[in-house]
């Protein structure tokens, strides 16, 4: 779904950081994206890689001892990052909305189901309660939730982790958006449940038009639903392109270690490698973050890589682009 | 098919929910569990009049002549074995009978019960001011807890919860009564019938004598619902709900006044129960002194003249209304929030 | 540990205070000018003389005198140990009994457990003033029946907390291997399971020897407290009430700042030491 849609939502070099009792961390350290209309961005990265971050700076939700201190946010052009508070409610919740990972914490438990769908309505819209009602049992309806007017009703603990999470999205949804930013959404979920809902996602983006980023650590989730993916290491993206570029053909090494190390593509049942060392010690070293784990280090990779495009659309922050190679099982695996 | 099982939205289907077993349950074990702790309470009581010491000197004046004793002795059936006086004991108690009061020759539950009124003002008094003042202010400092004006706050909480009733008291009737002159230091004002009950909240002159022993009794009160509230709130605002509501575009008013006081509304109930309890035990001190005709100052006497009728009746009395209000507090609680009643188990 | 303490500048306040008040205490025979209690020392005719008088022998009045001539410096340093030794005194032995008790039900557990709580949460719903009054309404006034009300109110807490503290030890392998080594009891409760479980208890004593100080203080005030002949700073303060419509003041106030001051410095250690243990405050960087 590449193409000459337009871009609606656009991140240029976005740095977030953390005053700790350490010093300043960068959570996310000059990451820039963008999504067109239509398009569902997969945001790839482990625990601690800042994807969380970045979806919550792009909506000014970042709460001190942090704070967005570089960038620039545009939406339809329109630089967000400047605007005052009133703006960005205004656009929290109706042009750009979100769906948090825990939808259990993510709602109020002493409030109903439809109390709080119909706040997120009546806050950007004049609508009258009844209206507002009969657009939320709708919503509720579109992501497949049965008895709506009964769910309408009840108070978050007494539906499953699917059943939330799908009012979570119903949620983000209600006020058609331009762009939705989920995080993690189906982590925790069952296996079942988590592909009815990535079915129920697709569907519905595709219908309306609706950008979504999809933050994930899931690379399965990303090769199914997403038509672009970015892949994030320690606050900044190290690779990204088209789905079927970056998967097939990873250019960077960290991208390539997550392919081969997912239970998922590993047909042939051999032991699965693993990427040593963990991301705790990214931020000290300067150059390139994930040199102390990577492979293919060489002495050039002191010095923090730019973004290197290798064919349209497809870029990697890597000195050695060119010199991963798959084993073949992995070539071969993809049919 | 949004016609199947078609209800209007919010409001009526309400009951329904409510008329499911598991709140209901709930609040009829606690009136069991309430009721079951009044006889206990009466059992002690009945312990501590008949089983220590000389029941006798606990219902009659022991300065009365032998034969007043013996005949009285009699009477009260003292020499009737334990079980069967601990029978006439309920049988008094359920009519009303408490004894009577040395000092005045009055029945002693009829004394407690005409003072009641006066203390039920002043506390009511205290307990709209603390609430009113604390509660604000407890939110307020929860949210902007790090301000100038809340670390303020915070300090000063802790100034006044260390400092006993007693001596606040002093210093308003120092400051207030003496030195400005500006409130009286002593005794009930007018009363006038409002809604048929006698109060002296509807005169003007009985405002200007609560004032200054309802602000005293409502201090410590004050304090500890600020602490609370602000802890309630504090730990709210860090919970995804919030960043949550927020995502979705809301005021941060809304967000406060809808969600956050939902969430602290269950401890702040709770929190105001207790407050009530405290307001109860330091009604006793404020009483005396700013001189409040109520049942706090009628015990301090009754302890001072070893009035022993009228201090049991005292005890029975405010332990039944405790009772009473913890049970309310728990009712209110499981209303508010629809998991208490899943998760308490007796 | 010591040294983080003195990091907070309440803290440092409410030790300073603490300290200096203690020692008056200790020292109090020493620092008086007068025994109060003697009542060969005392002229009735320096009686309620305002603070800052000089007496006839020379002798500065700092605090002024009281209706019988008495010197408050002294009565109110008198004061201060009276209450400060009740207070410690019945706060150690609830210290001790609800120790005991939480302990107990914790290695017993089963039914002794369940009814020991049911007591303590019973108990715990009231508030000290009113189980304190409850006691010296039926055992009557006096030192020793001031120290029994207090005790009385406030060995709950200490057995609940001690209990919860004790019940997650004992869990733990250490009390397992104990048990199996066949251990008798009081052993292992007094050696293995109490050092490891009494260290919330620090932090609540503090603050229950400042309820404490409080309690004696309203029941002295309300007359049904100490006796007469050893006032505490309450009684001190009840005795001075009657004069203050003819504005003289210093009877009461003079004990009542003391008494004030005492408080807010014991509070203020018992809250730094409360935020020293508390995990979710972190010294601000």
């Amino acid at each position: 779904m590449s193409g000459s849609a337009p871009d609606v939502l656009v991140v240029e070099n976005l740095r977030t950081e953390f005053r700790g009792s350490n010093g300043v961390v960068a959570a996310v350290d000059g990451v820039s994206l963008s999504v067109r209309r239509g398009e569902v961005l997969g945001l790839v990265g482990e625990s601690g890689s800042g994807k969380s971050v970045t979806g919550f700076s792009i909506l000014g939700l970042v709460e001190p001892p942090g704070r967005v201190v570089a960038g620039r946010v545009l939406l339809q052009g329109q630089d967000i990052l400047r605007c005052t508070e009133a703006e960005m409610r205004a656009i929290r919740g109706d042009r750009i909305a979100m769906v948090f990972q825990d939808p259990m914490t993510a709602l109020h438990p002493l409030l109903r189901i439809g109390a709080q769908m119909i706040d997120a309505i009546q806050a950007h819209r004049r609508l009258g309660h009844r209206e507002a009602w009969v657009e939320a049992r709708d919503a509720l309806g579109r992501v497949g939730i049965s008895a709506p007017d009964e769910r309408m009703l009840a108070f978050p603990h007494q539906l499953s982790g699917g059943m939330r999470q799908r009012v979570a999205i119903a949620i983000a949804m209600l006020n058609h958006p331009e762009v939705i930013i989920a995080d993690e959404p189906t982590t925790g979920l069952d296996v079942t449940i988590q592909a009815q809902i990535l079915a129920q996602v697709q569907k519905l983006a595709a219908e309306s038009g609706t950008a979504l980023i999809w933050i994930t650590h899931d690379l399965a989730v990303v090769s199914s639903l997403a038509d672009r993916v970015a892949v994030m290491y320690a606050g900044g993206i190290v690779e990204q392109g088209d789905v079927a570029d970056v998967l097939d053909r990873p250019a960077h090494p960290y991208t390539a270690g997550l392919l081969a190390s997912s239970p998922s593509r590993n047909r042939a049942a051999r032991r699965l490698p693993q990427i040593p060392g963990s991301i705790a010690s990214a931020h000290a070293a300067g150059g390139c973050r994930f040199q102390p784990r990577c492979g293919y280090a060489v002495a050039a990779c002191g010095q923090y890589p730019d973004l290197q495009e290798i064919r349209s659309g497809h870029a990697a922050r890597c000195w050695r682009i060119g010199a991963i190679s798959l084993p073949e099982t992995m070539e071969a695996g993809r049919g | 098919m949004s016609r199947s099982g078609a209800r209007s939205p919010a409001g009526t289907s309400c009951w329904t929910r409510w008329g499911d077993d598991i709140v209901l349950n709930f609040i009829l074990r606690r009136i069991a569990q309430g009721a079951a702790l009044i006889v206990a309470m009466s059992m002690l009581a009945f312990v501590a009049i008949f089983a220590l010491g000389n029941p006798l000197t606990a219902l009659i004046n022991p300065a009365s002549p032998p034969e007043v004793l013996a005949r009285a002795s009699h009477e009260l059936g003292l020499d009737l074995p334990l079980y069967a006086q601990y029978l006439r004991f309920v049988f008094h108690l359920l009519h009303g009978d408490l004894g009577t009061s040395y000092i005045t020759g009055e029945p002693a539950l009829g004394l407690i019960l005409s003072r009641f009124p006066a203390t039920f003002e002043l506390t009511v008094s205290a307990m709209l001011v603390a609430t009113v003042i604390g509660i604000p202010l407890g939110v307020y400092t929860g949210v902007k807890a790090s301000s100038l004006l809340g670390r303020t706050i915070g300090s000063v909480t802790i100034l006044l919860i260390s400092i006993p009733s007693f001596w606040v008291g002093l210093a308003l009737v120092i400051v207030f009564g003496i030195e400005l002159r500006v409130l009286p230091t002593g005794g009930r004002g007018q009363t006038e019938a409002w809604f048929g009950i006698q109060t002296s909240l509807a005169t003007w002159d009985g405002l200007r004598h609560v004032a200054l022993p309802a602000l005293n009794l409502a201090v410590f009160p004050l304090a500890v619902i600020i602490r609370l509230t602000r802890a309630g709130v504090q730990e709210c605002m860090g919970a995804a709900f919030v960043t949550f509501a927020r995502a979705k575009g809301l005021a941060m008013r809304r967000i406060l006044f809808v969600y956050v006081l939902r969430s602290v509304a269950v401890p702040i109930v709770t929190v105001v129960g207790i407050v009530f309890g405290i307001l109860l035990a330091f009604s006793v001190v404020t009483e005396t002194i700013f001189s409040w005709p109520g049942t706090g100052r009628l015990a301090i006497e009754a302890i001072r003249g070893s009035d022993r009728p009228v201090i049991i009746a005292y005890l029975l009395f405010t332990v039944c209304i405790f009772i009473v209000v913890n049970l309310l507090v728990d009712i209110m609680c499981a209303l508010i929030d629809p998991r208490m009643s899943t998760q308490a188990q007796g | 540990m010591i040294r983080v303490y003195f990091r907070s500048f309440g803290g440092t306040v409410g030790m300073i205070i603490v300290l200096a008040l203690a020692g008056c205490a200790v020292l109090a025979p020493v620092l008086a000018q007068q025994n109060p209690y003697d009542l060969a020392q005392l002229d009735i005719m320096s009686s309620l003389l305002p603070p800052g008088t000089v007496g006839d022998d020379g002798t500065v009045f700092w605090f002024g005198t009281d209706d019988q001539g008495r010197d408050l410096v002294s009565a109110v340093l008198y004061g201060l140990r009276v209450s400060l030794f009740v207070a410690v005194t019945a706060t150690s032995i609830a210290l001790v009994i609800g120790v005991i008790a939480g302990l107990t039900a914790a290695y017993l557990g089963g039914v002794f457990d369940t009814l020991l709580m049911r007591l303590v949460d019973l108990q715990l719903a009231f508030p000290s003033v009113l189980i304190a009054l409850v006691l010296v309404a039926l055992l009557g006034s006096g030192l020793e029946k001031v120290i029994i009300a207090i005790v009385a109110a406030q060995w709950a807490y200490f057995a609940r907390t001690l209990r919860s503290a004790a019940m997650v030890e004992r869990r733990k392998e250490y009390i397992q291997a104990a048990w199996t080594l066949r251990f008798p009891a009081w052993r292992i409760m007094l050696l293995h399971l109490l050092p490891n479980a009494i260290a919330p208890l620090g932090v609540i004593v503090i603050v229950e020897i400042a309820s404490a100080i409080a309690l004696e203080a309203t029941l002295s005030f309300l007359g049904v407290g100490l006796s007469v002949t050893r006032p505490s700073l309450g009684l001190l303060i009840a005795n001075g009430y009657q004069y203050m419509l003819a504005r003289q003041y210093w009877l009461s106030v003079t004990p009542g700042v003391v008494l004030l001051v005492l408080l807010v410095g014991v509070n203020l250690v018992g809250e730094r030491l409360r935020q020293m243990n508390d995990p979710r405050q972190q010294v601000r960087p």
